[in-house]
């Protein structure tokens, strides 16, 4: 009987420890305390008091960072520099009597600011303070110290094209922000060395103003150690004429499709999938991170649930929300395995459209809600994440008590509201798709959209191989391919006429096209689809366009007056477009030609006809920028010109195939202003 | 005289300033080691068990088995379903992770206080009742070759480490790198994880952490409860880690179609974790290679100009040691010539020692390099195991920086001539693919 009783004791104590416990009691969180002051000279100053260990930590910040540089690779040396000669010190004496003093500085270049960071032993800090004032206040950006950083600056960028990530991040940032953005910028060697003192001189004298800077205290600090520190920053101007202005417009990002870089011996393929987000302060920033969490957070998300767990794709899943000041953009990453490339960014994508095509369960929303806000209170323990957090945050313009009251806007989420934000942000004509991996795995990507090959210096087109042609022995080969000049030249007016089909999301609907041109830049075309017309004249320098009786007059642009030119790409070298052939690939011969404001087209020739087989250039609309691509399927001869007599136009929402004929010099009765 | 009369003061000095860390020690009666810290900073606790396991103990032919269960441990127990343990922790609001290396398996958890059960339960559960079964192997297995592939295969000079160490530590258990021989992971059957899991995973195998703000009392209490009824309190049967000797001065040259500059590893024997010359390698390794007032760095990277980066990596084993200095070539620079450098750089302390002043510096670096890294509640709880496990001494935490304190300008001179001057070693020279 005993025996049974020890038995059903051991059996009942089993049971409850296999049973998982539950929490103790309720969770008494509290914000760390900090306070938020000003300096006599205007700069924000942020004390957070952490007296575990006898050490002292100075974050200071500067703002502007990358985004404001004059020359790409200028914030990013400047910001090197400053440790490499102050007041008498030269770099070697300054390293030496860090390192003497066991303290460390580091000086980085972000995208939104520049930040110091210094940590010293209490014991040492009027020593490493002595040598913070003159890093600060007296940097001497000597020449010679510059050269040696520009070699190790050249050697970083040759390193970071051999890492998939790297070339996956740098590809990111001009997909999203599109090119010559001041948030896609990435050095490359030629930047480097253009690089010059005087541009490190001028970015540190403009943007080291007091009213662009915020400095943070915290450690182990003493009243004494604060003074200190703010009689080293007391020198640094606060005048308001000068004080910097910083912006960053918006972003352009690049059409919808697949942007590749061929990795060579590449045994994965790096991933990531992208979509244009808001700002930092946006009213939709939160709810639109609470998606990335759904996606990406540590071991709960469904990429890890999916991608790593249920498939074994890849190790290390990652996604979320990046976090600049003005614009940023939400990511889906992964390094998969090569030969499923394409099923892991079908999962992925899968997976991010789940998160508008249906609302997330109430269970789903309420374990994120806990990981992010368990990730956020179990971060205070640590002074320097807490200083870091409020500072960069009231830089960016969120203010502290908004950081404070993270907790309570958690809490108040709605499912519906995280849609709502996928909806708007993770819609599929908006996504891009970047991928670093072996050459074996760029057929398998051409299902999800066209695919923009780039090369390790994330430089467009890549692919192809030299050609002997320069722009004007190849157009010489185009225009002799449809006639020659002497008969182009005799064409005074061209009559184009076509018939085929249009096709609309799927349905199929008979289309015309009428299309007269006359020297002088003068066009009138009418494109008729299913009876719904529309209408354009381009009278020299005045456009006009009428969409389903809607007539609005436009202004003229560089793509409006090539349009209206009779034979525009014969013409284009006599034009203000920038010309380069990219190269041959495929039995094609490319031509790049780049506006003068800026919009590229790629003319592709087949390398034995010179015909033009196709041509495909980016048009701002309001569903961003789209890619218009349009082939020359057949060619027929009419008269003495050789021209096409079958096209096919396509664009993301809609495509058109026409059959073509043509009549030249004819006298049509067409004004080329619309009739009032 | 004078000269010690400084080092005392200098080390007074620093019991002034520094902060001791307290804790509490038990062992229960299986064995398992427990160490308590409190620190009520904010309300977060970590948990810490410290599996004394690593890549060392696996046989030759069946090599990555430990760093395997790094992953398989997330998987099911007897009470707790598949992909379980994550959803639990993070929805406590908790963090998770893990690690292995060439000595040890160790597993974290960082939780709100009130859950303070939570990772307790887990880790008591997976302790003695982890299901080494199908589902579970199959989906590490493949996450495990995946992981291989993106830490080694595809990286530039990511064969670096397999290389060294089967050259350097030849015939020995450190001669593999932690992830293993894709092969013995591809082949390993379920029967060889659960031999394996059966002679590692048991209390008098571990030790346990815990560390931040919790009541000790009712801790210790959870603690009984949850790991006083296993049972097994058997040791590990190990393989014999005998130190090979190492006998050969061997180069090769490796074509790597992703590095992208050239680079020279040279990789040294050194003295074991804890032993005497332990304290005086890793401070001469400072002064050799760390940071940018360093010899190398100031010699090859800023004053000569023939490298981009000249740094270390210190391999502290258990049973034995080691140190891997590398240089990565500017421009067209020979790797020869990076390679005389350095060994000039360790033939000049051996020769001509080092200064007072520069013994201090590394000596500053590495008493606030010991207290950062000591700083939130999970390191320390990895400190205090760490301690525990290769010295039976957590003390060390507090106490650790007077070993490096009491090493000489002698001593530094004395290991460069014992380990680096006229030794064997491994070169690795990594050229890019043309």
């Amino acid at each position: 009987m005993k025996k049974l009783f020890i038995l059903l004791i051991f059996i009942m104590l089993n049971q409850l420890i296999a049973q998982k416990p539950k929490p103790i009691s309720g969770y008494n969180f509290k914000f760390p305390e900090y306070e938020i002051k000003s300096t006599n000279n205007n700069i924000q100053l942020l004390l957070i008091k952490d007296d575990k260990q006898p050490i002292t930590n100075i974050r200071l910040i500067i703002g502007g960072g990358t985004s404001v540089e004059s020359k790409t690779g200028v914030a990013d040396l400047t910001a090197a520099m400053l440790t490499k000669g102050a007041g008498e010190l030269s770099a070697l004496q300054i390293a030496e009597s860090l390192d003497g003093i066991g303290a460390s500085l580091s000086i980085n270049a972000a995208d939104d600011f520049i930040v110091a960071n210094l940590e010293v032993l209490n014991k040492h800090l009027d020593k490493a303070l002595e040598i913070f004032e003159l890093i600060i206040n007296n940097p001497t950006f000597d020449k010679r110290e510059l050269e040696k950083i520009k070699k190790l600056a050249i050697s970083s960028i040759i390193a970071d094209k051999a890492n998939p990530s790297s070339l996956a991040s740098n590809l990111s940032k001009i997909v999203i922000y599109g090119e010559n953005h001041p948030y896609s910028k990435f050095a490359r060697e030629s930047d480097i060395e253009k690089i010059e003192v005087d541009d490190l001189k001028n970015y540190y004298k403009k943007y080291l103003h007091a009213r662009n800077m915020s400095l943070a205290i915290y450690g182990d600090y003493s009243d004494e150690s604060i003074q200190k520190i703010k009689n080293i920053i007391s020198k640094i101007t606060d005048d308001k004429e000068t004080k910097p202005i910083i912006d960053v417009p918006n972003p352009k990002p690049l059409p919808k499709g697949i942007y590749f870089i061929e990795r060579e011996g590449s045994v994965q393929s790096t991933v990531r999938v992208l979509f244009p987000a808001p700002s930092f302060n946006d009213y939709d920033y939160e709810t639109l991170s609470f998606n990335g969490s759904i996606i990406g957070a540590s071991f709960t998300g469904r990429l890890f649930r999916t991608l790593r767990e249920k498939y074994s794709f890849t190790y290390s899943p990652s996604g979320g929300l990046t976090n600049k000041r003005f614009s940023n953009y939400f990511y889906a990453a992964a390094d998969v395995k090569e030969a499923v490339t394409d099923s892991s960014i079908e999962v992925i994508n899968e997976q991010i459209f789940n998160l508008y095509k249906s609302e997330i369960s109430n269970d789903e929303l309420e374990s994120i809600k806990k990981y992010k806000s368990g990730s956020y209170m179990m971060n205070f323990e640590n002074s320097s994440f807490v200083a870091a957090m409020l500072q960069n945050s009231e830089f960016k313009g969120k203010k502290a008590r908004q950081v404070e009251s993270f907790l309570d806007r958690l809490k108040n989420i709605q499912s519906s509201q995280v849609s709502l934000s996928a909806k708007k942000f993770l819609k599929e004509d908006q996504v891009k798709i970047v991928v670093v991996g072996p050459a074996s795995i760029k057929s398998k990507l051409e299902k999800f959209g066209k695919v923009y090959e780039y090369d390790k210096n994330i430089m467009a087109d890549a692919g192809y191989s030299n050609s002997s042609l320069d722009s004007d022995d190849l157009l010489e080969k185009y225009n002799s391919a449809i006639g020659g000049m002497s008969n182009l030249k005799k064409i005074e007016s061209l009559l184009t006429t076509g018939k085929g089909t249009a096709n609309l999301q799927g349905r199929e609907m008979p289309t015309e096209l009428y299309e007269y041109r006359k020297s002088g830049n003068k066009l009138y075309q009418k494109l008729d689809v299913a009876g719904m017309a529309q209408q354009k004249w381009i009278n020299e320098n005045d456009v006009w366009i009428n969409a389903g009786g809607m007539e609005q007059k436009m202004d003229i642009n560089d793509a409006f007056k090539l349009e209206s030119k009779i034979f525009g790409v014969s013409q284009l070298e006599k034009s203000d477009y920038a010309l380069k052939v990219l190269g041959e690939k495929e039995n094609k011969v490319a031509l790049e030609a780049v506006s003068p404001s800026g919009t590229k087209t790629i003319y592709m020739f087949d390398s034995s006809t010179y015909l033009l087989i196709s041509s495909s250039t980016s048009e701002q609309t309001p569903q961003g920028l789209i890619e218009i691509e349009t082939k020359y399927l057949e060619y027929t001869k009419t008269g003495e010109l050789t021209l096409p007599s079958k096209v096919k136009s396509t664009t993301p929402m809609f495509s058109y195939e026409l059959n073509l004929e043509y009549k030249f010099n004819t006298n049509e009765k067409i004004e080329f202003t619309p009739s009032k | 005289m004078k000269l010690s009369l400084i080092i005392t003061l200098f080390t007074m000095s620093l019991n002034l300033t520094a902060k001791d860390i307290v804790f509490v020690e038990e062992t229960l009666d299986n064995g398992l080691q427990v160490i308590y810290h409190i620190d009520k900073t904010a309300p977060v606790v970590s948990t810490v068990v410290h599996y004394k396991v690593g890549s060392k103990d696996e046989d030759k032919d069946k090599t990555g088995y430990a760093h395997f269960f790094e992953h398989l441990m997330f998987e099911a127990t007897d009470s707790i379903p598949r992909s379980e343990i994550a959803k639990y922790i993070n929805e406590a609001g908790g963090w998770l992770n893990a690690h292995t290396s060439f000595d040890e398996t160790v597993y974290k958890f960082k939780v709100p206080s009130n859950e303070i059960q939570l990772p307790l339960w887990i880790e008591s559960q997976r302790m003695r009742g982890l299901q080494v079964e199908k589902t579970g192997v199959e989906t590490q297995r493949g996450v495990v070759l995946e992981e291989k592939n993106a830490r080694v295969d595809n990286q530039p000079y990511g064969t670096m480490l397999e290389k060294m160490l089967s050259n350097l530590f030849i015939g020995g258990a450190y001669s593999w790198a932690t992830i293993g021989d894709a092969d013995h992971i591809r082949n390993a059957t379920i029967k060889n994880f659960k031999d394996f899991y059966d002679n590692f995973y048991k209390p008098k195998n571990a030790i346990l952490v815990i560390s931040g703000n919790f009541e000790y009392q009712t801790t210790k209490e959870y603690v009984a409860k949850y790991f006083g009824g296993i049972t097994n309190s058997d040791l590990p049967v190990r393989n014999n880690i005998e130190v090979v000797p190492f006998n050969k001065d061997y180069t090769e040259s490796i074509i790597d179609d992703k590095a992208p500059l050239k680079a020279v590893f040279m990789g040294y024997r050194g003295p074991k974790l804890g032993s005497d010359d332990y304290y005086s390698m890793n401070l001469l390794a400072n002064i050799l290679a760390a940071g940018e007032s360093s010899r190398l760095y100031r010699k090859l990277v800023d004053k000569e100009q023939i490298a981009v980066q000249a740094s270390m990596m210190p391999l502290s084993l258990e049973a034995d040691g080691g140190i891997i200095f590398y240089a990565v070539a500017s421009g067209d620079t020979e790797l020869e010539i990076l390679k005389e450098e350095i060994e000039e750089e360790i033939e000049k302390i051996a020769e001509k020692g080092i200064s007072n002043k520069e013994l201090e510096k590394t000596k500053n670096i590495t008493e606030i390099d010991l207290l950062t890294s000591n700083k939130d509640v999970l390191e320390k709880a990895m400190s205090l195991a760490r301690y525990k496990a290769y010295y039976d001494d957590p003390e060390l935490i507090n106490s650790e920086i007077k070993k490096y304190n009491s090493i000489t300008t002698d001593d530094i001179v004395n290991v460069a001539k014992k380990y680096l001057i006229n030794k064997n070693k491994v070169v690795l020279n990594y050229l890019p693919k043309k």
